[in-house]
């Protein structure tokens, strides 16, 4: 019970974080799903792994809001990639979240007794 | 289209019969999940279904995934109700096929009777002679 719990939890903690390294990842460079699932569970050593079903959901919203806008190459003879890539308004929305979690952490390691490095 | 393809295919259309969404929507989600899955499948030399599974989920967890509980509940009322609506159209267009079959056959019934009835009325015969008189 408290291992399903757990689970739970590290799943709602990984999707609040997931916009922000996705908008971060793709700051880099414009990036198709599945590479940006590769990317997150690559940098993070295997800690941040996540089903693609939940990390479209998040770029479908992000796209609905116009951060992120599409296109697609062609891969092969047939077969097609959806890219995409951030928008200015997009690049505004990741430095606020990027300080709002700074400030958010910050907050946190006082609560949890740790020190900031 | 060799095995692996086939075995994708028909993960992805299980995937689709359990979206409760649109199907535009649908069609959108399908296609990005279909991308993802042969990009996983190539990188990694994979032909057994299973480990698609295994990686992706079953079809009902990556439809799941699409949707909080709250908002599965709602979706799946909104789709009752649509339900409920569909079935009351269709009720209603049958009843009303019905109506106007039953009025046709109705009224051709009265047509054959009203033809196939004998007739009575007054004849009057004319004789015409050899010199043109009638009489």
């Amino acid at each position: 019970m408290v291992n399903v719990m757990a689970s739970q939890n590290q799943e709602n903690f990984k999707r609040g974080c997931a916009e922000l390294i996705a908008l971060y990842l793709l700051s880099k460079e414009d990036l198709y799903g599945y590479q940006i699932c590769q990317l997150m569970e690559e940098k993070s050593g295997g800690r941040f792994t996540m089903l693609e079903g939940s990390l479209y959901l998040i770029l479908y919203k992000l796209v609905e809001l116009e951060y992120l806008t599409t296109y697609t190459k062609l891969v092969g003879k047939r077969r097609t990639r959806k890219y995409y890539h951030l928008e200015e308004s997009g690049r505004k929305y990741l430095s606020e979240m990027i300080n709002e979690y700074d400030e958010i952490s910050k907050g946190i390691c006082l609560i949890l007794d740790r020190e900031e490095k | 289209m060799n095995n692996i393809e086939r075995d994708i295919e028909l993960y992805l259309d299980k995937i689709k019969v359990n979206l409760i969404c649109k199907k535009e929507e649908k069609n959108r989600i399908v296609s990005d999940i279909r991308e993802s899955v042969y990009d996983f499948v190539e990188n990694n030399n994979i032909n057994d279904i299973k480990k698609v599974y295994g990686h992706f989920g079953t079809p009902e967890e990556i439809a799941k995934t699409y949707y909080s509980e709250k908002e599965l509940e709602e979706i799946k009322k909104t789709a009752k109700k649509e339900n409920y609506i569909r079935y009351a159209i269709i009720g209603a267009f049958i009843i009303f096929v019905i109506a106007v079959i039953c009025t046709a056959a109705n009224s051709n019934r009265l047509l054959k009777e009203k033809y196939s009835r004998p007739r009575y009325g007054l004849v009057q015969v004319y004789n015409i002679d050899t010199n043109g008189t009638i009489s």
